[in-house]
């Protein structure tokens, strides 16, 4: 529920509609349902009566997600400084986070957490890229084509339920222990679900935009450049956020059984020796940074299609 | 002269027809003159969305033959624009980019003069860079039939095109329309189901069954122009109001289920006659003003706020 209006002063300053119940600066009144903007009150404005103007409102959301992870921070450290688990099994963030700087500064089986995060993150880039452009074309081609359909649906069918990790021994046989497995793991494991969304985001077109195009004039092609693939966008992108989580898993996975560099090599080789602090620092640099790719592609998506979730 | 007939037109979907449910629409037969305004009018359910849908190409009728500007009608044309119910702008597109659709699409070069023109006709300049999601309906709608008209179609079909407006959004775009149709040389099908907008709007009207569907009743209008919310008042035009709700009446009774929509257009009616008087009185003079103040670029105020409030 981030999706929030610019709020419209007119909107109190109206009345009727809304009452004076959220009016600025007007008394406080228990239970008034709308804030200024016309939001829910959030917790701090119902048990203080203090309204609070949306740009504050956002900070204190943003805030409570900081605390949150402060107070996650301060039970581990409660955890870790009264050895309720070994240390060796639970490091304290202190010396999680020296077992990252080390990594970072020296290495780790002479790979520095710099190249593992490199090599992974190439990886997964190259994999998902290759999996939406080759994926979002042949959705398009499913979707428009009945024969297409026909021809590629059963081994969708059949291949979804497979799980990627399964394919990972025979890549090996197949590929060897290089980057190319890899990728395709990544490419096999991500390209489902975009050409599926993609097939979605055609069928869930209304007819009527067709028809305000072809009363127009608009011809077979036009229809396809001029309606289709715009329509289609906003679920191609959908996709594509579901699909980095899958791609970023595929290679965590991958890097775990055949690889000699990447993070989760890394968290591997490190579990192997019991390094605990590089392993957490591992998986805590994997969420990080699987967490930014979904972001980019979200910041992606609002300047390619603002007009997402409209008409 | 008919620049548009409809020859013994039958439209039967699946079970319907011989045996079955009784046709959609059977042996229709409509000739509409040109540069003249019709209006169809019938409960939902009638088959006069098909017939418009039959009109402008996206279906084939199972018989008979639809003839446009002597050519046989095998699919949709820009000469035969339709105007929905709903806007349908393209949200990727500006308001401008919307208007021009059409004309980008037939490859010439874009003559964006003619499109600004069109623009300043349906009152929207200074709208043009708007993304459409951030107008209100009636001022999409009018984005819509500016898109509709600036490919100077032979015929205009409109489907129900102010039924999903408020009341009062509807009243302004009905008098806008009317101006509008004397500036504009174009000839309009009109499909509704408010019995008073069909009679205001119409040099002819024609009121359809149900089950099957069929022309009930064919009036002429002769009420003179220009016509403004107070002409709903005048006699005549509450003559041929009585006389179509009656039509509509026996053919709701015909169809059960279909009631609800003519008990609710005389219900309004009821209501009005007393109480509407001098509400009505008011407005007369208003609309009548109004009606230069619409064709404006400016556009009303509430629209405007509509815009900015957002």
């Amino acid at each position: 529920m981030t999706q929030t209006r610019p709020s419209v002063p007119s909107q109190d300053a109206g009345g009727p509609l809304i009452g004076s119940l959220g009016a600025p600066g007007g008394p406080p009144v228990p239970g008034g349902p709308a804030a200024p903007g016309g939001r829910k009150l959030s917790v701090f404005e119902r048990v203080t009566h203090v309204r609070l103007t949306e740009r504050y409102a956002k900070w204190g959301r943003q805030l409570s997600t900081v605390m949150v992870l402060v107070g996650a921070l301060a039970i581990w450290e409660i955890l870790a400084a009264v050895k309720v688990f070994p240390t060796v099994a639970l490091p304290s963030p202190q010396s999680v986070w020296d077992s990252f700087t080390l990594t970072v500064t020296k290495g780790y089986l002479n790979k520095t957490m710099g190249q593992d995060v490199a090599y992974s993150v190439v990886r997964v880039a190259v994999g998902f890229v290759g999996a939406v452009i080759l994926g979002v074309p042949i959705g398009l081609l499913m979707a428009e084509s009945k024969l297409v359909h026909r021809i590629i649906d059963p081994f969708l069918q059949l291949g979804r339920p497979v799980p990627p990790l399964a394919y990972i021994p025979l890549f090996v046989v197949w590929f060897g222990l290089g980057e190319l497995p890899k990728i395709l793991l990544i490419l096999v494991g991500t390209i489902p679900i975009m050409i599926i969304s993609t097939i979605g985001g055609v069928r869930n077109i209304p007819a009527q935009r067709y028809e305000v195009a072809r009363c127009l004039g608009a011809k077979r092609r036009q229809l396809f450049l001029n309606v289709t693939l715009p329509s289609t966008l906003p679920e191609i992108f959908t996709g594509m956020k579901v699909g980095i989580g899958i791609a970023w898993t595929c290679l965590v996975a991958a890097e775990l059984i055949a690889a000699s560099v990447g993070l989760g090599w890394l968290v591997e080789q490190a579990a192997t020796q019991l390094q605990t602090g590089i392993v957490i620092a591992g998986i805590i640099v994997i969420g990080i940074l699987g967490y930014l790719m979904e972001l980019g592609i979200r910041l992606l998506e609002r300047v390619v299609i603002p007009w997402r979730g409209h008409g | 002269m008919a620049v548009l007939s409809l020859r013994d037109v039958t439209l039967c979907y699946g079970d319907s027809g011989p045996g079955g449910r009784p046709a959609v629409l059977d042996r229709i037969d409509v000739e509409v003159a040109e540069q003249e305004f019709v209006t169809i009018l019938g409960p939902s359910g009638c088959g006069k969305t098909s017939l418009l849908r039959l009109v402008a190409g996206f279906e084939r009728a199972n018989g008979g033959s639809i003839v446009f500007d002597g050519k046989e009608v095998t699919g949709p044309s820009s000469e035969r624009v339709v105007v929905f119910q709903q806007p349908w702008l393209y949200p990727w597109l500006n308001l401008r980019e919307n208007v021009a659709f059409g004309l980008k699409l037939q490859k010439r070069k874009v003559d964006w003069q003619r499109v600004d023109e069109m623009i300043a006709t349906v009152g929207l300049s200074g709208y043009e860079k708007h993304a459409p999601y951030h107008l209100s309906g009636g001022m999409q709608q009018r984005a819509a039939l500016a898109r509709a008209l600036v490919m100077e179609p032979k015929l205009l079909l409109m489907d129900e095109p102010f039924g999903a407006l408020d009341a009062q959004t509807r009243q302004r775009l009905q008098e806008f329309l009317l101006d509008l149709w004397t500036r504009v040389d174009v000839t309009v099908v009109f499909i509704t189901h408010d019995v008073e907008e069909a009679i205001l709007l119409g040099d002819r009207m024609l009121i359809m069954s149900t089950s099957p569907g069929r022309i009930a009743l064919e009036q002429k209008i002769d009420i003179p122009r220009p016509r403004d919310e107070s002409t709903t008042l005048s006699a005549p035009f509450q003559q041929i109001r009585k006389q179509a709700l009656a039509t509509l009446g026996r053919v709701s009774i015909a169809a059960a289920g279909i009631t609800g929509t003519g008990d609710r257009s005389a219900g309004t009616d009821e209501g009005g006659s007393g109480g509407d008087a001098e509400s009505g009185g008011e407005r007369s003079g208003a609309p009548s003003g109004s009606d230069d103040v619409q064709v404006a670029p400016g556009v009303t105020m509430d629209e405007d706020l509509a815009v900015r409030g957002w």
